[in-house]
């Protein structure tokens, strides 16, 4: 546990080095950058350490001439084909940063050996996904079917209500998803059957994630720390954006940017927090790290992911990254009223990839469909034949998809109501 | 407010050279482990807190590097370190690169090859682009198509592997290369 925490605290200093280190290359800082950075040198002997270590790092690969001798130097360019669907969720997170600048125009000053890698598609977003001959690698036919599925979603997403509130309890229904500001501007995005409680006063900004999941875009005030509760674990912000989950055995908390101090339980709880006196040493969370705390007590998990793949949902988008099927449903239900349940076992460990939209489960379970079908049962352009998809029957508020025999009467192909 | 201004510049400019008082700090103790790191920044970073916070952000990188070259040529000389104090200290910094022979920089950039060949393909197109090409992040997203969140996220993570697949010896072999 403790080197645990040791471990992440170095892997965050040498992250923040390294976006010092990044920072510096491009030219002068700016006043404030340079007091940030003199602040952050004096914050800890590690800092210095990790700037000193990727500082090194950086200049040995400025000397480093052998570019040209590293295996497989052409082959980066099958790579770049996964990267849409992140590239894309990433995009949209972009343009609400007010503070980043544009970029210069396209083609200027381009070096001479670029050309060949801008045609690779993968700068267009979906579009590339409708391409499959961009794709060298089987993998790529999922992402060709998850945009066929993105491009069946007519749905629009619901519109998002927002207003302001000093306290109280927030809660969204089953299939709802909620923006709102708070007074103190930060901003909270609330997922389907979730609800916090919000308690701000003139020292603290109190948040209770009661249940479901809620992402938190933290207007900066360190003189007013805000901290939301998750079954008895303290997560503890000044500005920065991360998301909490409540699942059902435990607690999930990821941070999207800046960093997050989190205070684990001892004595973890399911319900309320009031007794657990949290640990002594609480866990530092940075950005694009993701840590599990199991309800049971079991020490807390940390892994890295992609935060802002994580919390596209925010953006009525859901995100998968070559996942079992298994997973995805859940998220999708997490998401929404109509719940999807995959009968058949072989189906369910399936591997997706795509970019869906999180309020349309039947334009999911179209793709599962057509996903789930065997290649050979496919004719040339990859269309699968009707016959030999899994089957899908809805019953009120469920879809249940799989094998034909496994729920009902064969029935082949079948999806519910139109969106 | 004119010789702010230049000595902003001029700091651009010796940052884009800051591998001269880099290389320094690790010519200064040649078998500086990657142990011996924690040490030396444990002391930088006692001399850090003794200065006056404003002198530091005036040139933080600056001072950061005078004072670990310092720290650790006191530590292979036992000699008394001098004042950092004067704006001279800073010409100092810019001094001319001292070629590497053949062979010690074939061993070097064999063990940069081998850190390099760890890494995922497309990472190492950035990082070539970046160091090779000489290209800024922004530019990089914008010639690859990709966000420069992701740009800067793999840059991040990579530095951030690369540290420890680096050992110091290997960063002597730069310092050669002019921007």
């Amino acid at each position: 546990m403790n080197s645990e925490i040791q471990g992440s605290g170095r892997e965050l200093a040498a992250r923040e080095a390294a976006e010092w280190v990044l920072e510096l290359q491009r030219g002068s800082l700016g006043a404030a950058q340079r007091e940030e950075l003199v602040d952050w040198l004096r914050e800890s002997p590690l800092n210095v350490a990790e700037f000193l270590r990727v500082a090194r790092v950086a200049q040995a690969l400025d000397g480093f001439q052998s570019w040209a001798r590293l295996p497989e130097a052409a082959a980066n360019i099958i790579e770049w084909t996964r990267e849409p669907a992140a590239a894309r969720s990433l995009d949209s997170q972009d343009s609400r940063d007010l503070s980043r600048e544009p970029g210069s125009p396209r083609g200027v000053d381009s070096p001479r050996n670029l050309d060949s890698l801008r045609d690779l598609g993968c700068s267009h977003g979906l579009d590339s996904l409708r391409h499959p001959r961009s794709f060298a690698r089987p993998r790529g036919r999922r992402f060709a079917w998850a945009a066929a599925a993105g491009g069946a979603a007519a749905a629009v997403a619901a519109v998002w209500l927002i207003h302001s509130t000093a306290g109280g309890t927030l809660r969204t229904a089953a299939g709802e998803r909620r923006e709102v500001t708070l007074v103190d501007g930060s901003i909270v995005n609330l997922a389907s059957a979730s609800e916090i409680r919000v308690r701000f006063a003139a020292t603290e900004r109190d948040l209770q994630l009661l249940r479901g999941e809620a992402f938190f875009r933290v207007h900066k005030n360190p003189q007013r720390p805000f901290i939301v509760e998750v079954s008895g674990s303290q997560v503890r912000a000044v500005g920065t954006a991360f998301g909490v989950r409540r699942e059902q055995t435990s607690a999930v908390v990821t941070v999207v940017e800046g960093v997050v101090s989190v205070s684990v339980s001892a004595g973890q709880a399911a319900s309320l927090p009031a007794g657990g006196a949290p640990m002594a040493l609480p866990l530092l969370l940075g950005a694009n790290q993701q840590v599990r705390i199991p309800d049971a007590g079991a020490p807390p998990s940390v892994k890295t992911v992609n935060g802002s793949i994580e919390m596209a949902w925010t953006a009525g988008e859901l995100i998968f990254d070559d996942e079992p099927l298994a997973e995805v449903v859940r998220r999708f239900n997490a998401h929404n009223r109509l719940q999807i349940v995959i009968t058949d076992p072989a189906l369910a460990a399936r591997r997706v990839s795509g970019v869906f939209r999180a309020s349309d489960p039947e334009s999911f379970v179209a793709f599962i469909q057509a996903a789930g079908t065997p290649a050979t049962q496919r004719d040339s352009d990859g269309i699968p034949s009707a016959a030999a998809m899994p089957a899908a029957r809805r019953e009120g508020d469920r879809i249940y998809v799989g094998e034909v025999a496994a729920t009902a009467p064969a029935t082949p192909s079948i999806t519910s109501s139109e969106p | 407010m004119g010789t702010t201004v230049q000595s902003q510049d001029r700091l651009a400019e010796w940052f884009r050279e800051w591998r001269t008082s880099l290389r320094r700090f690790l010519l200064a103790r040649p078998g500086a482990s990657a142990a011996d790191i924690d040490d030396i920044a444990q002391e930088v970073f006692l001399r850090l807190l003794r200065y006056d916070r404003m002198d530091l952000v005036q040139h933080p990188q600056a001072y950061l590097f005078k004072i670990a070259a310092n720290v650790s040529s006191e530590w292979a000389t036992r000699a008394s370190r001098a004042q950092p104090h004067s704006a001279d200290w800073l010409e100092d910094l810019i001094d001319p690169a001292t070629p590497l022979g053949a062979a010690e920089r074939e061993s070097s950039e064999a063990l940069i090859r081998g850190a390099l060949a760890s890494l995922p393909p497309r990472t190492r197109e950035i990082l070539r682009l970046l160091h090779e090409e000489g290209l800024g992040y922004e530019q990089i997203s914008e010639h690859l198509g990709l966000t420069r969140r992701i740009v800067k996220r793999v840059v991040v993570e990579s530095y951030a592997a690369l540290r420890r697949a680096i050992p110091s010896g290997a960063a002597r072999s730069s310092g050669n290369r002019t921007p």
